[in-house]
């Protein structure tokens, strides 16, 4: 991953928190690392545990930022949900959803948010 | 944040209750079904998810498990949409429980929340109410259906949400009831055809009229054009009119079918099925993964009419021969072995030749081998199984420039309405109906010959060298001539009339006859 990919993902991230602070979500972890991989932020809303992807894009080029999150991903999300409900008891009987927010960042104008909440279901038990 | 909702699921023609358990607890957002859910009950899942979110409800982000109890038999169809969605909507605390253990849920949802009618339903409300609920809620559109079983409660409903408001008792719905002398008498059909559309051909007339007076089966033979079509599609305007027990089985398994019209809700008359000559083994006997009734179960206490008989597939004509005899046919299948009731009386039609025109000599161009061969196409075990042979002639010149009354389809029907009442007072005992349900030992009772009709018998019995069942056959038939005449006894006029519907036992056991 080049540097400038990494930088416009932290930038994406950040955004996302504060819109989130914004709007009354607590930030419980952020880039939250697990043997099956990472999530960007994990927050908490209303007692539902969020887990949030966050995907940044400066264009339209190679299609929305929420197409990015495919099959695989959404598997991992499930997975890693578990795994950090199992490590953390104090979640473990809470209601979970699962966010994705997309960040614009045009390199010439303004940035737009868009937050699709409760974005995939788990349709395949297989996994968890 | 658990609930229980009753639904019915069906295993062959009788219903079993099917519990949807329902489990809604907090985790990750999963909705499990389990409990041998087929495809289209996978399906629901999504149906159920966006039509209680598009009645403007919410659909749970929580861990949902639903069991179909019992966990064991595959449940199919789209029909436990509704129970499904209930169920969840009572386990978070939208719907309140009170009557969701004595009432039955039915129906399919739409993505706007819709209900659409199911399949099956009058045998589901049968054996609903035999396992002792009292009320049953349904889609609209199979309310009709549904109504014509006493002593249930019968709720027809159009959407999700007006189900919901039901239940919560904050919407008042009135049980749906029916006057079953009503739709008798509204949907009887006045058949658009008429015997009296026949000119000539009284000899085949009078063999429909002992088959509708006796439930004998018929094979018309005959030329083209002499009007053997036109006359099996008259059978069912001489038949006597259903019963109720008749029109609720009828119904029963045109239920399963799908076939049932919306505004009667109850099959009325006669059902007449003409299946095509491709009709697959399947089609015709009844089958599929889960048995399906076929053709023959459908013209349960009506009319099969095979036109064209020797064009049958041979196999599914054979598979004829055990519900011809028992009148049911038993289908099995790895997942169940299903029986379905098939009392039919089965008018076939046939040329006598490749051609057609056989033994007409001037226009028949067949020889001997290949008349011979077409008519083995119909095995001997089938043509045993049919009592009447009816051979027909072209019409000629003159019957159809004739232009004195001919007599009407009412008229034959009264007739007809004798002899059947004459058969049910002799057999109310018995547990049948009508002379060719009659077996060997009802024979000996009812059947008794005199001494000149035992001579003709033996005489006919050699020279055309009968089987054993189409012998009894010929007595059955007597009978039937006998009741027509309402004459108590089997007289040898009556035996030598039934004897000659057997012409082609002669043909078969020879070389056809010359012309």
């Amino acid at each position: 991953m080049s540097k400038n990919a990494r930088r416009l993902g932290n930038d994406g991230e950040i955004i996302a928190e504060k819109y989130l602070l914004e709007r009354g979500y607590t930030i419980i972890k952020k880039n939250y690392r697990c043997p099956i991989g990472e999530m960007d932020i994990i927050a908490f809303e209303n007692n539902e545990l969020v887990f949030v992807e966050v995907k940044t894009r400066t264009s339209l080029r190679y299609g929305y930022p929420h197409q990015a999150v495919g099959y695989r991903k959404q598997q991992r999300y499930y997975r890693m949900s578990a795994y950090y409900r199992a490590a953390h008891s104090q979640y473990a009987d809470l209601n979970c959803r699962f966010d994705i927010i997309e960040v614009y960042l045009p390199l010439d104008g303004k940035q737009t948010i868009n937050h699709i909440k409760n974005a995939f279901s788990v349709n395949d038990t297989r996994y968890y | 944040m658990f609930s229980k909702v009753k639904s019915c699921a069906l295993m062959g023609i009788d219903g079993y209750t099917v519990d949807i358990e329902t489990d809604v607890s907090n985790g990750l957002p999963v909705f499990d079904i389990v409990g041998l859910p087929d495809a289209a009950v996978k399906e629901s899942k999504e149906r159920v998810r966006t039509a209680i979110k598009n009645s403007g409800m919410d659909f749970p982000l929580k861990r949902i498990t639903i069991n179909m109890a019992p966990a064991d038999t595959r449940k199919e169809g789209a029909s436990y949409d509704l129970p499904i969605a209930i169920a969840i909507l009572a386990a978070i605390g939208t719907v309140k429980p009170e009557f969701l253990g004595t009432t039955v849920l039915l129906g399919e949802l739409s993505l706007e929340g819709a209900l659409k009618p199911v399949k099956g339903v009058l045998p589901m409300v049968i054996a609903s109410k035999q396992l002792g609920f009292t009320s049953v809620i349904l889609p609209i559109g199979n309310v009709q259906e549904a109504a014509v079983v006493e002593g249930m409660s019968v709720y027809g409903v159009s959407s999700l949400a007006e189900t919901v408001s039901f239940l919560n008792g904050e919407l008042e719905i009135k049980p749906f009831c029916c006057d079953i002398n009503d739709i008798f008498s509204r949907h009887r059909i006045n058949y658009d055809v008429d015997f009296s559309d026949v000119k000539g051909q009284l000899k085949a007339k009078r063999a429909l009229e002992i088959a509708a007076a006796g439930g004998h089966n018929v094979l018309l033979i005959g030329p083209p054009g002499a009007g053997k079509t036109m006359l099996a599609r008259r059978l069912p305007t001489i038949l006597p009119d259903l019963t109720f027990d008749e029109a609720m089985e009828i119904t029963k398994l045109h239920s399963i079918a799908g076939f049932v019209d919306a505004k009667s809700g109850l099959i009325t008359n006669r059902p007449f099925r003409s299946p095509h000559h491709t009709v697959s083994n399947a089609a015709l006997i009844g089958g599929g993964r889960i048995p399906k009734p076929g053709e023959v179960s459908l013209a349960h206490y009506g009319v099969l009419f095979l036109d064209e008989l020797p064009e049958f597939r041979r196999d599914a004509l054979e598979a004829l021969r055990q519900p011809l005899e028992d009148e049911r046919v038993t289908v099995s299948r790895v997942n169940a072995s299903i029986s379905y009731p098939a009392k039919f009386l089965l008018i076939a039609s046939m040329n006598p030749c490749p051609c057609g025109f056989f033994p007409d000599t001037s226009k028949c161009t067949c020889t001997p081998l290949q008349v011979r061969n077409y008519l083995g196409k119909v095995s001997g075990p089938l043509l045993d199984r049919i009592d009447l042979h009816v051979g027909l002639q072209p019409v000629s010149y003159n019957d159809l420039d004739d232009s004195t009354p001919i007599e009407r389809s009412s008229d034959i029907k009264k007739r007809v309405e004798a002899a059947r009442a004459i058969q049910l007072e002799r057999y109310k005992n018995d547990g049948i109906y009508f002379n060719s349900q009659l077996t060997g030992s009802h024979i000996a009772k009812y059947c008794r010959l005199g001494v000149k009709g035992r001579r003709l018998m033996d005489q006919a019995f050699e020279r055309l060298s009968l089987s054993a069942r189409a012998y009894n056959r010929i007595l059955k038939v007597a009978r039937t001539i006998a009741d027509l005449d309402a004459s108590s006894d089997i007289t040898e006029t009556h035996i030598a009339e039934a004897v000659q519907y057997r012409s082609l036992d002669r043909q078969h056991s020879q070389v056809p006859f010359g012309p």
